[in-house]
């Protein structure tokens, strides 16, 4: 093993430019913020993003807009009545995670569904199939490109799959379930898998976290 | 628990039934139950667990029910918080190994219900394998509002 002299030296100084650059980056990003709750299923947004303009139906039929994410802290999942597997389990989950939260006298958020598949999932449709689960759980529909645009914005794609000879089909969608906090913020998202306890754990912590920076 | 036994019990002289007397089983399905569906939806999902009890590889091919227009075997996928409902034409089973049908995973997807289904009912489906046995299955109904 023969290593040329200037290689070593070529080797050395790239390594002090890679350290001195690691060192001059970290002095220059912005100090992680004081208290941040350790988490696990939830991952905090660095700011909070309002929630864009919209209008929409709910499952009364009635006209909404971003009002209906203020004043409460909210969990937001997409979804569409006619999903089987996923969509029936994570309501289940949500509306456990405001019995559990309510059990132990703590702050609940709200469970708002937004239909993915507005074009079948009509307002009586919608109220039905949430009235099961939960009576207060506020659900969201109306037109495709209202729909879709709204998706968009809080950063959820969605894809119609193609419709089978039977004329049946598919509509992909997130699973994450969005935290919008009471003015109207996104705030976090939980990702996949959505427990109960873990869910209601970090809710409390964010909340908390929020309560005690503003204070 | 006692209701759930005498569920598997059938189940498993369905699958005997389903063989042949005498014959050893070659396939055992336990633990199976449909989520009952929401008002207005007009698809539900099938769980279970298929054991591959024979020295050969086999596979579910069909399934089938009266009580619904449609039933295909789906496995959800999940790829950056973006979940999809995939068609598959079979399901391998591995000789001596098991198959779990999960939440979130592998259902029996049961498309057009013909009847009302609430917990509490049964449901029976016919599963056809790729050695060309087809056994009839009780599939009880649960709530979708019950823990698991
Ligand atoms: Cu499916």
């Amino acid at each position: 093993m023969n290593i040329p002299r200037a290689q070593l030296l070529i080797v050395a100084l790239a390594l002090a430019a890679a350290v001195a650059g690691f060192v001059v980056a970290r002095g220059m990003l912005p100090a992680p913020p004081a208290a941040q709750p350790e988490l696990h299923s939830a991952t905090l947004l660095n700011a909070p993003r309002p929630l864009p303009d919209f209008s929409l139906l709910d499952q009364h039929g009635e006209v909404i807009g971003p009002e209906v994410f203020t004043g409460d802290w909210q969990l937001v999942f997409f979804g569409f009545t006619n999903c089987p597997d996923i969509c029936p389990m994570t309501l289940h989950t949500l509306t456990a995670v405001r019995a559990k939260l309510a059990s132990q006298g703590r702050q609940q958020p709200g469970v708002v569904f937004v239909s993915v598949d507005p074009e079948r999932d009509a307002p009586a449709q919608l109220a039905d199939y949430l009235a099961y689960f939960d009576t207060s759980i506020v659900g969201i529909t109306g037109d495709q490109e209202g729909i879709a645009k709204f998706a968009r914005d809080m950063g959820v794609a969605v894809f119609m799959g193609a419709e089978d000879d039977h004329g049946h089909y598919n509509v992909d969608h997130s699973t994450a379930v969005f935290l919008v906090d009471p003015a109207g913020r996104l705030s976090a998202l939980f990702r996949m898998p959505h427990e109960v306890d873990v869910m209601a754990d970090e809710f409390t912590r964010i909340v908390e976290t929020r309560v005690e920076a503003r204070g | 628990m006692m209701q759930r036994r005498v569920l598997l019990v059938l189940t498993m002289v369905a699958v005997l039934a389903g063989c042949g007397m005498g014959e050893r089983q070659r396939i055992v399905i336990e633990d199976t139950w449909v989520r009952e569906a929401p008002p207005g939806a007009r698809a539900l999902a099938g769980y279970m667990r298929i054991h591959n009890h024979s020295d050969a590889q086999l596979a579910l091919l069909f399934a089938n029910s009266a009580d619904f227009e449609r039933v295909e075997l789906h496995v959800t996928r999940h790829d950056n918080d973006r979940m999809r409902m995939e068609q598959v034409d079979h399901v391998a089973l591995l000789p001596g190994e098991a198959v779990e049908f999960v939440p979130g995973g592998m259902h029996l997807m049961l498309m057009g219900p013909r009847r009302e289904l609430k917990a509490g009912d049964r449901v029976r489906v016919e599963l056809t394998f790729s050695d060309g046995t087809a056994t009839d299955v009780v599939f009880p109904v649960r709530d979708a509002r019950s823990s698991r």
